[in-house]
């Protein structure tokens, strides 16, 4: 009852924010211009495995979204995204917050934005090396797409024909989300090896520690070359994705307490982009150097550098029938550590060591497409396969009805997580 | 003296009909615009009644390479699965477009292969040579016969007869042409194929002025496939000719910051 209240008051204030935000533009002259949109969503997940903690089986999510566009002449834009998010079962994951507010100039070969904007560093149809400094809210580590988390800062673009040079700038606080406890994504230890047996261990909270508190930074060069589409990026800045240490608290007490200790340590990627395209397929690859730290076999932080490489291909076929298409997207990545040692599969930076990515989807007619997402990583041994189901019957409303099945080694992330399996229903509909 | 007298009363009053090649030039003046914004809603319509409908804001600006040809953006804002996709379509004078697709999850614009005059336009009844020859026709392309006059939906029209001249891509082996008297817009297409089979039916309604330059336009249009029996209808509104686009719009850094 108490949940269902929080839904109303939400929708309510968004209704309210609307109203104000419509008027306010109503009312001053016409150089101004608004737009306002939203939607919910209603999102509902069950997994099947029970986890080795026994942790949640049953998820339940209500979303409500709000966009609001502000333009003021020519070269002044703002825009604002709220976002309630209800979940009865778990209550951090009960937030109201603006995840966007900034506002843009652009004049001529010129465009500036500045203030609270969700980015997507990588620049690659698939996957790019980029986007391991993507900010999210993990509370589930697969579906991360609705998940992207606003950061303050500045972006700064200068264009000249086919070429752009772009330049970021954002506060070192943005980070990404994480749930530490109670998260089927993370395991928290339990129990610790002592001599003559096991002791059990307790979670007491966890600490930030940052060798330096850096901001992130990028630059970005775009141009074409006849029929090739070249960019080189360049980004630095604290990885957001901390190393964890285990610091015990007194060990002759049981269950034995212990904080955890995140370190957010300093990242590089430089990455070259290349695309064109053959025929009807577009081809697109990425060779980039990762510059990184990671917890060595012996518990120490130590240096983590690889060059990380994809190929990928992307085509779009249309077909007799003139309801029916079909999109694939497919890609091959490659890791070469430039050190020894594997990687643990609980890296979440390490996902993909020498995989191949499928994301493809099939339009049956107006009302139903069909899609698949696959991973298969062919180094740890695990896999991944998502298959939708997509109505849009009963349009504006859209369900999605989907598998996970992670799987696999033990070795690979898909196989660790293999009981994050999970069946899911994501209803979607526009609410302005 | 009585017979010769009537044949020339016959033939004074008779009304001249231009030739075909006027109405092609006069239908290029009405149609050929520096630019033009406006927000079109099209439904597709499938045989057994299955509907699709999408919005989007569509910007034109006619490039310094040629009378043919057009930069187009088209942004899609409606419904929500696929609004903040764009398209941006360079055409190119006898080659093939340049394109690039901005697609909101991937935050980027991207190159992507050129379509083929064939394919269809964004999986509407209308192909990307359809597109081309609505927004400017390409008279030195075809040749053109006067076959007389007719009316269409109410509307006076010369009905000419359009065959490509030797040599020339296109998918279609003929079109008949309504070109509407008044306003000199085309009012109905039939495209028929090489083998001379009836492929689709173009058909213009709501005819009206658009802003003070004299410019009138379709504000509906449909597509019928008579080969699928798929239909594309298309609701324009707020058409706005020459009243100035910006050249920037026509880039990927306009697509990725919008």
């Amino acid at each position: 009852m108490r949940h269902l209240k929080n839904i109303l008051k939400t929708l309510l204030g968004l209704y309210l924010f609307g109203i104000v935000a419509t008027t306010v533009a109503q009312e001053a002259d016409n150089n101004w211009s608004t737009t306002l949109h939203g939607q919910a969503r209603v999102l509902s997940r069950y997994y099947p495995g029970q986890n080795p903690a026994g942790l949640y089986r049953w998820q339940g999510e209500a979303r409500a979204e709000l966009e609001g566009e502000v333009s003021y002449g020519k070269y002044w834009k703002g825009r604002a995204v709220v976002i309630a998010n209800v979940n009865p079962d778990e209550r951090r994951r009960n937030r109201l917050w603006a995840n966007e507010a900034y506002v843009y100039y652009r004049q001529g070969h010129y465009f500036l934005k500045a203030g609270k904007q969700t980015v997507k560093w990588g620049a690659l149809t698939g996957f790019s090396a980029m986007d391991l400094a993507n900010r999210y809210d993990y509370y589930d580590v697969l579906d991360t797409e609705a998940e992207r988390l606003g950061l303050w800062g500045l972006e700064a673009r200068y264009s000249k024909g086919r070429t752009e040079l772009m330049l970021r700038a954002f506060h070192p606080d943005n980070r990404s989300r994480l749930y530490l406890e109670d998260n089927r994504w993370i395991n928290l230890p339990q129990r610790m090896a002592v001599p003559g047996g096991e002791a059990a261990m307790a979670y007491e909270g966890a600490t930030s520690h940052y060798q330096k508190r850096l901001p992130l930074l990028s630059g970005s060069l775009s141009t074409e070359v006849g029929r090739v589409q070249v960019r080189g990026s360049w980004l630095y800045g604290n990885n957001d994705i901390p190393l964890s240490q285990i610091q015990l608290q007194e060990p002759m007490v049981s269950p034995v307490p212990y904080e955890v200790q995140l370190h957010f340590e300093p990242m590089m990627i430089s990455a070259l982009n290349l695309g064109t395209w053959a025929g009807e397929w577009n081809l697109w690859g990425e060779a980039a150097f990762v510059d990184s730290k990671r917890i060595g076999e012996t518990g120490e932080i130590t240096p983590d550098q690889y060059t990380f490489c994809s190929l990928g291909a992307d085509r779009f076929w249309a077909f007799e029938h003139p309801e029916r298409h079909l999109r694939l997207v497919a890609q091959f990545l490659q890791v070469f550590p430039h050190q020894s040692g594997t990687y643990a599969p609980t890296e979440i930076d390490h996902i993909f060591q020498t995989a191949l990515l499928i994301d493809t989807e099939l339009q049956i007619n107006y009302n139903w497409s069909a899609a698949l997402r696959a991973v298969g990583e062919f180094r740890a041994e695990g896999f991944y396969l998502e298959p939708r189901l997509i109505c849009k019957a009963w349009a504006p409303l859209r369900a999605e009805l989907s598998g996970g099945w992670l799987g696999g080694s033990g070795q690979s992330f898909f196989g660790h997580f293999k009981t994050n399996s999970r069946i899911a229903l994501h209803l979607i509909r526009p609410i302005l | 003296m009585i017979l010769a007298f009537t044949l020339i009363v016959t033939l004074f009053s008779a009304p001249l009909l231009p030739d075909a090649a006027a109405i092609m030039e006069a239908h290029r003046q009405a149609t050929a615009v520096q630019d033009l914004t406006g927000q079109l809603t099209y439904t597709n319509i499938s045989k057994s009644g299955r509907k699709q409908t999408r919005t989007l804001q569509q910007y034109i600006l006619r490039t310094d390479k040629g009378d043919y040809t057009y930069n187009l953006l088209l942004e899609f804002t409606d419904p929500q699965d696929v609004a903040g996709t764009a398209t941006l379509t360079i055409q190119q004078e006898r080659k093939d477009d340049e394109q690039w697709l901005y697609l909101p999850a991937l935050r980027m614009s991207k190159r992507i292969s050129p379509s083929k005059k064939s394919d269809r336009f964004m999986g509407t009844e209308i192909t990307y040579e359809d597109l081309s020859g609505h927004l400017s026709e390409p008279i030195d392309d075809y040749q053109y016969t006067l076959l007389g006059e007719e009316t269409i939906n109410g509307r006076s029209a010369y009905k000419l007869e359009a065959l490509p001249r030797e040599g020339l891509r296109t998918q279609y082996g003929k079109r008949l042409l309504w070109i509407d008297q008044a306003t000199h817009l085309m009012v109905q297409t039939r495209f028929y194929g090489h083998k001379g089979e009836h492929l689709k039916t173009y058909t213009a309604t709501d005819i009206r002025p658009v802003g003070s330059g004299g410019h009138h336009r379709a504000h509906q249009i449909k597509m019928e496939n008579v080969q699928t029996g798929n239909t594309t209808k298309v609701q324009y509104s707020g058409f706005a000719i020459n009243a100035g686009v910006d050249a920037a719009m026509f880039s990927t850094t306009w697509m990725e910051t919008r």
